[in-house]
């Protein structure tokens, strides 16, 4: 891994030589983290007190705690203080003006993902639409929604006009002190989404937030809210399926889910930020804390991920299955190509009775990656009757790569039921024989194989998220084969 | 000619399996090779299609004027050779119908022939089906996943109808199949019997050659073919049985 | 929890006083003193450790911390039942007595014998210097009295079993080491065995090496007094073509930890691995397993299964471990729990750490209830369900107690586990 903390100081430096002007300068922040820091970026939020409070006591915890190292990962040291933790919009006119400006080698990314030539652009960072996209959605479909009390906003939003709903929930599953990122992301968050769902109504369409467009400047740190109230529904994709620009940067976002009774949320990522290029330089660091929590009776939550991007990646989406009967699920495809490193995993933590749970994982590991499952599965003694089934596949391809698998299970309840299986091996020499019979080529037939590997999550996925997931699975382990 | 084999050797692991098989198939003949386990014939099958592994220590082989040994499997198989299978591959998540649409697109490519688009695509996979006695089910199931034996004989059988190879060869495409089984398989290839295809069956037992007639008769033994003939060595093989003829060959 | 030192140089001031007294060899004492000081520096070993994270040793590092002094007196000895054609070697309370011993008949420059008898035969300073990285092997180091050596030459199989057993009779710490030596193509069965009917604090280790092509039947059976502490170490070779088949067993102790690490080393190398943990009471028992797959083309297949009831609480940590060079590995590991009463636990973590692409390796676990079909096929033949119940639960374990090679040994066990089981389930019932 040769990212290290010269490229992190050089991509600020980059920052300040290149991504702002005079006239913008007074909505930058120096680099650097302090009380002071936070102050001014709730202010310039237009925050409530009780805010600023929260993101101070935040930054209190944070303080007291040091980076975990922990996790299968090799990462060099992050100088936190060289960090910016507040920096406006690029200026329209930095931005790329057309297509013809943007690194050619992004489009044929993108023309290798499907992705329509006017969304490319808007990928690509090109000046076509400057409002951030998660409103811009929201503004869309704004009547329709409203007639349905259906609340998708920005968090700033949500911070002016729903102060009281952010006071009721923020923190709640994911508190401060969960570990160092979590209370980094709770001092500084800079922005992100947030969902209510009123009671009783099933949200009329599936809602999507696009980090991507913000995200190279100001989205390291996003923070999402949802809350389905009882007997609501709600399917939420989060997209990040474009890479960034070739920085090297931290990105520490987090998640929080609550159902009540009989609510369900379904909540699909496709994670494609910069994996770095083929030498391991640069790419994104991605700690991210999801965690949902499955308050009422018989709510459910689902996580569904496909994990393509980022050079580090480090994210245990998890479920807190509280009330009695509810239910977990956590489908996750991991793929790590070149340098790429990832360490992911769920926790499925049964506290009520019938509670239950379900893990697929699927890891596919290339090059000089190393990629872990690295899992929680916990029964509580008033799990009456829980029952967990977790399933670990890993493909190897190359003899450069690592794949491991890190499954805890403690359980307290003799009623349970835990059910754990893994495999690690590389794809079938008779397989890939049968296919290439049959006139497919060693890639295609590759392709095929690894995209039959992951069906059991892509299924999980909407179905437009499925094709771009499959598209993005070629893409990123192109150069694999052979 | 359509395939010349000439004196052909191959290896695996050190262990020299043929001994110098030569055979040679003309367009639209059936030839059948029987032999005892452990003669050869599914290495001559695996080589033929261009398994890994199996080192070619001397001879040649030559498929409609090209040099086979010289070609990846998938470019044999774009070329129109075949291989049933003795026990198909599983291959989990794979859609049965996707996988037939992938090979048919590569060999329509490699024949420098547009796409075959999904509803003419549809039709042609229905139809082949239907002849094979298929459950419709079976189409959009994961590729040969949980499938019988026999269902499994019957997909490879149904592949090469969707594929219409110039060359198909069926390793042992009889076995682990009931009386019923084998009538269908057996009467889907005879179906696809035509001049300008070549059909090489590799057997054990005389059954398959009740219900597919072959041109020509062949006993493989120890890595060469020491006897051919016509249909009725077959027969001659049931009532006597592989070492009586070994004997002959070897006095 | 801090250790005090004096405490531990005065034993060990002790231990190298009986060292000159016996005539031990000279190279002795700087190896005990450094690995006496190695030990005081690292400490016990606590939960914040990944590889403690469910063990707490505190209980036990109170009782050394204590007193370290190692028993003389002798009590009443228990000594399992053991065949009348086996090679026994009895130690008492770390001591070796002779007199339990049965007489050896040893294969020509083979060995079968007390470690202490063998100090001045040429390999002795290896055999102790390499005592492994488990957490406490430098304490066993530094204060070992005595143990076991078997050295089977070269084309030797040894028809006898060999019985090494352990048996203490005080409340004291003792230090118990075995090591195991098999020549090229060698053969042996090798059961180490400890047994207490005193609250003892056992710190024991074992080193073995399986020559090219030899064979092994090892098998470790652990039947402590309930209040005492067993932390046993096994480190494992396998040269090429090696084979070795092992069984664990826990029954005893208040806690009880093992860390086998088995090291396939040469190629086609070959492990089988059955391990049973009974864990009742307020007991604790704690078994690890790391396969090292070192080399090309070896395999390992391992098992464990662990009964919990009352307030007993299971660790299993069991880790597949593949080397780069290692490819070809094909290796399974799989892991079954039963939890018989509310207040049992069970924590296990089976890992795989993957470094070589052309390998097959597998793991499994499962914790839950006796298997409702079987439980309802019983009953449809007429089987009462509480015997139903216990039938299964039996052959839960059962399973693990028929791969006892040694025929009495196994009856003996069985019975045990049995006896155990039946307790348990009529208490599970009422």
């Amino acid at each position: 891994m040769s990212t290290n903390e010269t490229d992190i100081e050089e991509l600020v430096a980059k920052k300040y030589k290149h991504g702002f002007i005079t006239d913008i300068e007074s909505e930058t922040f120096e680099p650097g983290l302090d009380e002071d820091v936070i102050r001014r970026l709730s202010k310039l939020k237009g925050e409530p007190q009780f805010m600023l409070d929260w993101r101070l006591k935040s930054f209190a915890i944070w303080q007291k705690m040091r980076q975990p190292n922990w996790a299968k990962l090799n990462i060099e040291p992050i100088d936190y203080q060289s960090i910016s933790y507040y920096s406006a919009p690029k200026s329209p006119d930095d931005a790329p003006k057309s297509l013809d400006e943007v690194d050619p080698k992004l489009l044929e990314t993108y023309e290798k993902l499907g992705i329509p030539l006017h969304e490319r652009a808007k990928l690509a960072g090109v000046a076509v639409d400057a409002v951030f996209d998660s409103v811009s959605v929201a503004t869309t479909f704004k009547g329709k929604l409203n007639d349905a009390g259906v609340i998708f906003c920005s968090f700033s939003d949500a911070v002016k006009e729903h102060p009281e709903l952010i006071e009721k929930y923020l923190g709640t599953v994911v508190p401060p002190r969960d570990n160092y990122f979590a209370a980094l992301n709770s001092a500084v968050f800079s922005d992100g989404s947030f969902v209510y769902i009123p009671k009783g109504v099933r949200c009329p369409m599936e809602l999507s937030t696009y980090f991507r467009i913000n995200a190279a400047n100001t989205g390291q740190f996003e923070r999402t809210l949802i809350i389905a109230a009882e007997g609501s529904h709600v399917s939420y994709l989060e997209g990040c399926t474009a890479p960034q620009r070739d920085e090297n940067q931290l990105h520490a976002a987090v998640v929080e889910l609550i159902t009540e009774q009989d609510a369900v949320i379904k909540y699909s990522t496709v994670q494609n930020w910069y994996p770095g290029d083929e030498e391991g330089k640069g790419g994104i660091y991605n700690f991210v804390t999801k965690r949902g929590d499955c308050r009422g009776a018989r709510s459910k939550i689902s996580w569904t991920q496909v994990e393509a991007g980022s050079a580090v990646t480090w994210k245990y989406p998890s479920c807190v299955l509280r009330g009695e009967g509810s239910v977990g699920e956590f489908y996750s495809v991991a793929v790590t190509n070149n340098y790429q490193q990832a360490d992911t995993g769920t926790k499925m933590i049964h506290i009520g009775a019938n509670t239950r749970s379900t893990i697929i994982a699927k890891g596919i590991s290339a090059g000089k990656a190393q990629n872990a499952y690295r899992g929680l599965v916990k029964i509580f003694p008033t799990a009456k009757n829980a029952r967990n089934y977790t399933q670990c596949d890993s493909l190897l391809m190359g003899d450069q790569c690592g794949a491991h698998t890190f499954p805890y299970m403690e359980v307290k309840e003799p009623s349970a039921i835990v059910e754990h299986e893994a495999t690690t091996s590389k794809i079938a020499e008779d397989q890939l024989f049968y296919c290439r019979q049959r006139g497919l080529s060693e890639e295609d037939a590759v392709n095929m194989i690894v995209n039959g590997f992951c069906k059991d999550v892509f299924r999980e996925l909407p179905m437009e998220f499925a094709v771009e997931a499959q598209a993005l699975m070629n893409v990123s382990l192109e150069g694999a084969v052979g | 000619m359509l395939l010349e084999v000439k004196d052909l050797h191959a290896s695996i692991g050190g262990k020299e399996i043929l001994k110098g098989l030569s055979l040679t198939i003309k367009a639209g003949e059936v030839h059948a090779i029987m032999g005892p386990n452990g003669s050869g014939k599914s290495t001559l099958a695996q080589v033929l299609a261009g398994r890994e592994g199996y080192e070619i220590t001397a001879g040649s082989v030559s498929y409609n004027g090209v040099d086979l040994l010289d070609l990846e499997p998938e470019k044999r198989a774009q070329a129109g050779l075949f291989l049933g299978f003795q026990y198909p591959v599983e291959i989990p998540g794979v859609n049965n119908v996707y996988l037939l649409k992938a090979a048919l697109n590569a060999r329509q490519k490699a024949a420098g022939q547009p796409e075959i688009d999904a509803v003419s695509f549809m039709r042609l996979v229905k139809e082949k089906a239907a002849l094979m006695e298929m459950d419709q089910s079976f189409l959009s199931r994961s590729v040969n996943e949980g499938f019988s034996g026999g269902e499994k004989k019957r997909n490879e059988i149904f592949q090469m109808a969707v594929l219409e190879p110039t060359l198909a060869i069926l390793d042992e495409t009889d076995s682990g199949l009931d009386i019923d089984a084998l009538k269908v398989v057996a009467n889907g290839v005879n179906l696809q019997r035509r001049d300008d295809r070549s059909v090489l069956l590799i057997t054990h037992y005389q059954r398959l050659l009740d219900y597919i007639e072959p041109d020509y008769v062949h006993v493989l033994a120890n890595g060469k073919i020491i006897h051919s003939g016509d249909k009725s060595l077959a027969l001659q093989l049931e009532a006597e049985g592989y070492d009586a003829l070994m004997a002959k060959a070897a006095g | 929890m801090n250790l005090d030192p004096n405490n531990y140089r005065a034993a060990l001031a002790n231990t190298l006083k009986q060292d000159a007294d016996a005539g031990h060899p000279e190279w002795l004492l700087p190896i005990r003193n450094e690995a006496l000081e190695k030990f005081l520096k690292q400490g016990f070993p606590h939960n914040k450790l990944e590889n403690w994270r469910y063990t707490n040793l505190a209980p036990m590092s109170e009782r050394s911390n204590a007193s370290v002094a190692q028993p003389a007196a002798v009590g009443d000895v228990i000594v399992p039942v053991t065949d009348s054609d086996s090679l026994t070697l009895v130690f008492v309370n770390g001591m070796f007595s002779s007199q339990k011993s049965s007489s050896t008949s040893v294969p020509a420059k083979g060995i079968v014998s007390n470690m202490a008898a063998q100090l001045d035969t040429d390999g002795a300073e290896d055999w102790l210097r390499n005592s492994g990285d488990s957490d406490l092997a430098q304490l066993n180091l530094a204060m070992t009295n005595d143990g076991a050596v078997v050295q089977i030459p070269d084309n030797i199989e040894l028809a006898q079993t060999i019985h090494i057993i352990f048996t203490n009779t005080a409340e004291a710490n003792v230090f118990p080491r075995v090591i195991i030596r098999l020549g090229r193509n060698a053969k042996a069965t090798v059961i180490e065995h400890h047994i207490s009917n005193a609250a003892c604090v056992s710190t024991a280790v074992t080193n073995i090496s399986c020559g090219e092509g030899s064979r092994l039947n090892y098998q470790k059976l652990q039947e402590e007094h309930a209040r005492s502490f067993h932390v046993a170490a096994q480190t494992i070779k396998l040269a090429k073509d090696s084979h070795c088949d092992i069984v664990n067993i826990d029954l005893g102790a208040a806690i009880a930890r093992n860390d086998l690490r088995i090291l396939l080393q040469g190629s086609g190398a070959e492990v089988g691995v059955n391990g049973l943990f009974l864990v009742d009471g307020e007991r604790h028992a704690d078994n690890h397993l790391h396969l090292e797959h070192q080399a090309a083309h070896t395999r390992s297949r391992a098992h464990y299964a662990g009964v919990m009831a009352n307030k007993g609480r299971g660790v299993f940590n069991g880790m597949i471990h593949v080397l780069q060079a290692a490819q070809k590995t094909d290796a399974a590991l799989n892991n079954k729990n039963l939890l018989l009463t509310q207040g049992a636990e069970i924590d296990t973590k089976p890992e795989l750490e993957i470094y070589a692409d052309d390998v097959k390796c597998a793991h499994g676990s499962t914790t839950g209830q006796l298997d409702a079909a079987s439980l309802f096929y019983l009953r449809t033949r007429g089987v009462p369900q509480q015997v139903a119940r216990n039938m299964l639960v039996q052959a839960f374990a059962v399973e693990v107690v028929q791969q006892l090679a040694n025929e009495s040994l196994r009856e003996y066990i069985q019975n045990s586990v049995e006896q155990r089981l039946n307790e348990l389930v009529a208490v599970i019932e009422t």
